[in-house]
């Protein structure tokens, strides 16, 4: 398990460079139009133009917040219309709020391609690094007394294949073939003291099968199921 | 200007005596714990029932919260729970019987969790086995199949010295729990599923046993009331079975 703070080093970044265009656009235009509206009023409408009521739409993997309705700006529209030609004024700024949006959208759809060029979700390396406090908690009494053997699972890890979570073979296996109080756990052993990739942001959760060869490992996404063609555990002499 | 100075002095004294009745009611390091007379009083003051008659020890979780086991002039074995605040030690939950109950102190946070208990000795019980389960759980979303391994591990306690006591929970159980905790988003997110616990899939257990190591019903240390004065949580342990374990050969 990985304990603290996990940073997602690429939402971040393209959530900056998101923000910075805004403000680049924003300014430009404000520039342009030489008004004499006052910067800060400016940019609490553009803030509130943001605004919206969106619909989650998921493509690739990932969740894409769509704008609908403008909620911002209609707020912006009552208020304003109070007083003649104010809503004019700063009707630009508000929709600029809105349109903002597409940006964030942008920056969305562009993370799919970068997060999985540097984190590759089929490759254990982008769960696991530093095992150097690595270690085993036996969370089933099927698991028998090993230890986690670093050097083999380390070289091992960039080399791992993903296979298939056979829950149905699985299933049956340990439902049908084992008396109900005699089952073996798939999975007796949880991995801790290990982190995943640096900026990676994932926050995994690791169990390690009872043949020493396969890693299940559970992100907020999905399971992902490696196999190793050695075992990485050793016996406790 | 000698009335501005005033002023300031007038100002100043006001914030300063604030500060420190602020800090005195929610800061300042906790009194000496109550004597068993002062305990006894206040546990039946606040609930009668509980007919508290003897103190039989108390079990200091951390230098805020306190549990307290008596004895009833019923001869019921129950527990009282203690915590210092407001600037005053205060009985939070009394439960007229023993029954092992996870006392959550920080709220969900699982290395504050600890197990107390106080065992009827009419029940004979020699051994609790205490236990953390999660179950197996196999499914699909979105095309994607996932899996829960089986969590199930178990601590002994043995009450051959003491019918009662405190457990803080061990450090490999808080580990698994902490993991479960962000497991369970997996598949089923929600936006409040941080806050709730119940786990859907993990719970706390034992299983009594006598001084012939069979399992025994403990008639006498179950099925009390429990009176909550305010602000604590707790979590059932469920009573198990032999049978309810996987025991692998």
């Amino acid at each position: 398990m990985t304990v603290g703070y996990t940073l997602n080093i690429i939402a971040f970044i393209l959530n900056v460079i998101a923000w910075v265009s805004i403000g680049l656009i924003s300014f430009h235009i404000y520039k342009k139009k030489a008004s004499k509206l006052k910067i800060w009023k400016v940019i609490v409408v553009l803030f509130i133009g943001i605004f919206s009521f969106n619909i989650n739409w998921s493509m690739f993997d990932t969740v894409v917040m769509l704008p609908i309705l403008p909620l911002g700006v209609w707020i912006l529209y009552f208020v304003f219309k109070q007083k003649e030609g104010r809503w004019e004024r700063y009707r630009l700024y508000a929709w600029l709020g809105f349109g903002a949006n597409v940006v964030f959208i942008a920056t969305t759809l562009l993370a799919v391609p970068l997060q999985s060029a540097f984190y590759p979700e089929r490759e254990a390396t982008t769960y696991l690094s530093n095992l150097e406090y690595a270690s085993l908690i036996p969370i089933h009494p099927s698991a028998t007394e090993q230890k986690i053997n670093k050097v083999a699972l380390e070289n091992q890890l960039p080399n791992m294949t993903v296979e298939m979570i056979y829950i149905q073979d699985w299933y049956e296996e340990t439902y049908m073939e084992m008396e109900s109080n005699e089952r073996n756990e798939r999975f007796p052993y949880q991995l801790t003291g290990v982190t995943s990739k640096w900026g990676s942001g994932k926050k995994p959760v690791t169990y390690i099968e009872s043949d020493g060869k396969g890693l299940l490992i559970k992100t907020v996404e999905k399971d992902v199921y490696f196999r190793a063609a050695k075992s990485f555990l050793e016996e406790v002499k | 200007m000698k009335k501005k100075c005033m002023w300031l002095l007038v100002v100043l004294s006001v914030v300063s005596l604030t500060t420190f009745l602020v800090y005195w009611y929610f800061f300042w390091p906790p009194k000496p714990f109550p004597s068993n007379e002062e305990i006894v009083r206040e546990v039946n003051r606040t609930y009668e029932e509980a007919g508290a008659k003897d103190i039989l020890d108390t079990l200091f979780v951390d230098t805020h919260h306190v549990v307290v086991p008596y004895i009833s002039t019923n001869e019921d074995y129950g527990l009282s729970y203690w915590g210092w605040r407001n600037h005053k030690w205060q009985v939070l939950t009394i439960d007229t019987k023993g029954e092992p109950k996870v006392w959550k102190v920080n709220g969900n946070d699982p290395s504050s969790f600890v197990i107390v208990w106080n065992v009827d000795p009419n029940d004979q019980l020699q051994e609790i086995q205490y236990y953390l389960i999660r179950n197996r759980n196999y499914g699909m979303t979105n095309g994607a199949e996932y899996y829960f391994p089986k969590v199930q591990m178990k601590k002994e306690i043995s009450l051959r010295e003491k019918s009662y006591g405190i457990l803080q929970l061990p450090k490999n159980w808080v580990h698994v729990l902490n993991s479960v905790l962000i497991e369970e988003r997996v598949g089923q997110p929600s936006l409040f599923l941080h806050d709730i616990f119940p786990l859907q899939n993990a719970y706390f257990g034992w299983i009594p046993y006598n001084e012939s190591g069979k399992e025994v019903f403990p008639e006498q240390t179950v099925n009390g009331s429990t009176y909550v004065v305010g602000d604590i949580y707790q979590e059932h342990m469920l009573i198990m079975n032999k049978v309810d374990l996987e025991i692998p050969k």
